[in-house]
């Protein structure tokens, strides 16, 4: 069983070609958002590398983020038409829940609040538990809050973490607040997108949707109201 | 030869198969329009979410349609730009991902070759003109320009507009009008039956304007419609009487699109004395008004040249111009795939000593 990951939702971007549960070889990049090239780049190595063809792949993977907008739409649309000749399976998977999966690798700690800044004051998150096989297990859905009120959602127990690590840290004002952070940034990887969805695809159970995880809304709901109100002889 | 084309550049989700150059399988096209229509113009974020959304489905469809096996296909054309960058990422990203899947090449198309060429995709157009000098009206709700074409390709950009796009001024004016989104069919609709000479608009690039800066074209081939929108803005501050549709709104819409026509027709007028071509041509969203149509029409008569216009399916952002030009030869093969970088911004060279 062939599977093929890519991750590009946080500034670290990787791709994975998995054989059953081992990883092959994952290649891994900084700068991912803006340099989308590099993501097919590391498409055509690790194809290559591996002996493999992309017909050869049996299941594809895509991380959903949340994250960078055009990281998450590249990704789900590049994994998407790579398994659509040929009808072979694609599964979107939480980008947030393979960084979660890291931090249980990492570290003891049993609960994890996945977080990071969605600008506008706001921060985005969502809370996750390890399960008995270590991987996790989502206890929250994803959500918005006030920067101010991020910190005190870590459960006690737990840590907090993000991909982005310094930009959290400044916008929610993270350093010496209450509850304990990895003070660093933890990405969500190819391999752990990789191994979420073969997980779920021999559990028989169904992609996770197939679009991208936004948490704002495409256009600001008052700006938006404003634009309208403000057209010249628009009722 | 089979190509797969895909079209992202603006709110638009398309893909198509053609084969070859002349016979389009299957053209199948998702329009946002009522997605946008609440914001009174096409938002890049609600675009570019839609094209995620519903590309896949598209595409599937489109070769379900061409009854064409992905073996069967021969190459993958994408548009690369110009239009909105978070549009065209969409698109050539699942553009990139289907030629290294399939083993087939990668071939970039600019958006404005592909409009260019759906003149060539009128089953009607007559064979002894296909490797003639033609003038082409390349005219949307993005892009207004004046092309000289040669052996049924682009050879030079000869004028364009220096701000807004003829379709934008009548999105524009009719957000100001109150007639809603896509302004184009809604100022036609408005219009019918009104004066169309009841109000003077102006018709771009007066008197006034003799210094604006061309971008090295000449400046009589240029439009100019920012002033048309300030102008209809102003009457309005004026007379808002004039946006009763029982009485004043018929003429007032018939006098605005009649400007935009005009200024139009002018240029045309002007690139076709100064290249005497062989034939007339016309595309893009915009060519499907009826108006611009006619008065295309009259003057090629006038003149005694064939008018060639868009087929009414080719002129909406559509992949099947953009497959059929990519047969044609009109693209770029970018190898590998995955170098392909989209180009939101994508001048045309534009012709030396015109």
């Amino acid at each position: 069983m062939r599977v093929l990951g890519i991750e590009l939702s946080s500034p670290r971007g990787s791709v994975a070609l998995l054989r059953d549960d081992e990883v092959v070889r994952e290649i891994v990049w900084d700068e991912a958002p803006r340099d989308s090239r590099r993501a097919f780049d590391a498409l055509a190595t690790i194809l290559r590398e591996g002996g493999v063809a992309a017909a050869d792949i049996d299941l594809f993977a895509a991380g959903r983020g949340p994250g960078n907008y055009s990281g998450m739409r590249v990704a789900l649309t590049a994994a998407m038409a790579l398994a659509m000749p040929g009808g072979r399976p694609f599964h979107a998977v939480d980008s947030g829940a393979a960084l979660a999966d890291a931090v249980f690798q990492e570290t003891a700690a049993d609960d994890v609040l996945v977080a990071g800044d969605a600008r506008r004051g706001r921060c985005w998150h969502a809370s996750f538990h390890r399960a008995h096989d270590g991987s996790a297990v989502a206890v929250t859905p994803w959500a918005l809050c006030d920067a101010a009120d991020l910190a005190a959602r870590v459960h006690p127990a737990g840590v907090g973490a993000s991909s982005d690590w310094e930009r959290l840290a400044a916008a929610a004002s993270l350093p010496g607040a209450r509850g304990a952070w990895i003070e660093r940034s933890v990405h969500p990887s190819a391999a752990a997108v990789a191994r979420r969805a073969l997980a779920r695809w021999r559990a028989g159970e169904p992609s996770e949707p197939l679009t991208p995880l936004y948490l704002h809304p495409p256009v600001a709901a008052a700006a938006c109201d404003a634009r309208i109100a403000a057209a010249p002889g628009t009722a | 030869m089979k190509v797969l084309g895909i079209e992202t550049s603006c709110d638009e989700t398309s893909a198509a198969v053609a084969d070859g150059p002349r016979r389009v399988l299957s053209n199948v096209i998702h329009t946002q329009i009522a997605q946008h229509q609440p914001y009174g113009g096409v938002v890049p974020e609600v675009a570019a979410r839609s094209h995620v959304e519903r590309l896949p489905g598209i595409v599937e469809e489109a070769m379900r349609r061409a009854a064409a096996g992905w073996d069967g296909l021969d190459a993958v054309a994408v548009t690369s730009g110009p239009g909105l960058a978070t549009s065209l990422l969409v698109g050539v990203a699942a553009a990139k991902a289907f030629a290294i899947r399939t083993g087939r090449p990668l071939i970039s198309v600019h958006h404005l070759d592909g409009h260019l060429y759906s003149v060539f995709l009128d089953p009607a157009f007559p064979e002894p003109l296909r490797g003639a000098e033609g003038l082409a009206l390349l005219v949307s709700g993005g892009h207004t320009s004046l092309v000289r074409i040669r052996d049924g390709r682009r050879a030079g950009l000869l004028g364009a507009t220096l701000d807004d796009a003829a379709g934008e001024a009548l999105d524009k004016g009719a957000k100001l009008m109150g007639l809603g989104y896509p302004g184009g069919p809604a100022v036609e609709k408005t219009a019918a039956g009104g004066d169309r000479d009841r109000h003077a608009f102006p018709r771009g690039l007066g008197p006034g304007t003799q210094n604006a800066p061309c971008g090295g074209m000449r400046r009589d081939l240029c439009f100019s419609f920012s002033g048309l929108k300030t102008a209809l803005l102003y009457h309005l501050r004026g007379h808002p009487e004039d946006l009763d549709p029982a009485r004043g709104l018929p003429h007032l819409a018939a006098s605005y699109q009649e400007a935009v026509v005009d200024a139009l027709i002018a240029r045309v007028r002007r690139a076709a004395d100064l290249t005497r071509p062989a034939f007339l041509a016309c595309a893009g969203g915009v060519a499907r008004n009826r108006r611009l149509r006619e008065k295309l029409g009259m003057f090629a008569a006038s003149a005694g040249l064939p008018l060639m216009l868009a087929p009414p399916e080719f002129c909406t952002d559509n992949a099947g111009m953009i497959a059929a030009a990519a047969a044609a030869g009109l693209g770029t093969p970018v190898d590998p795939p995955g170098a392909l970088e989209i180009r939101p911004t994508w001048p045309l060279p534009v012709e030396e000593g015109a």
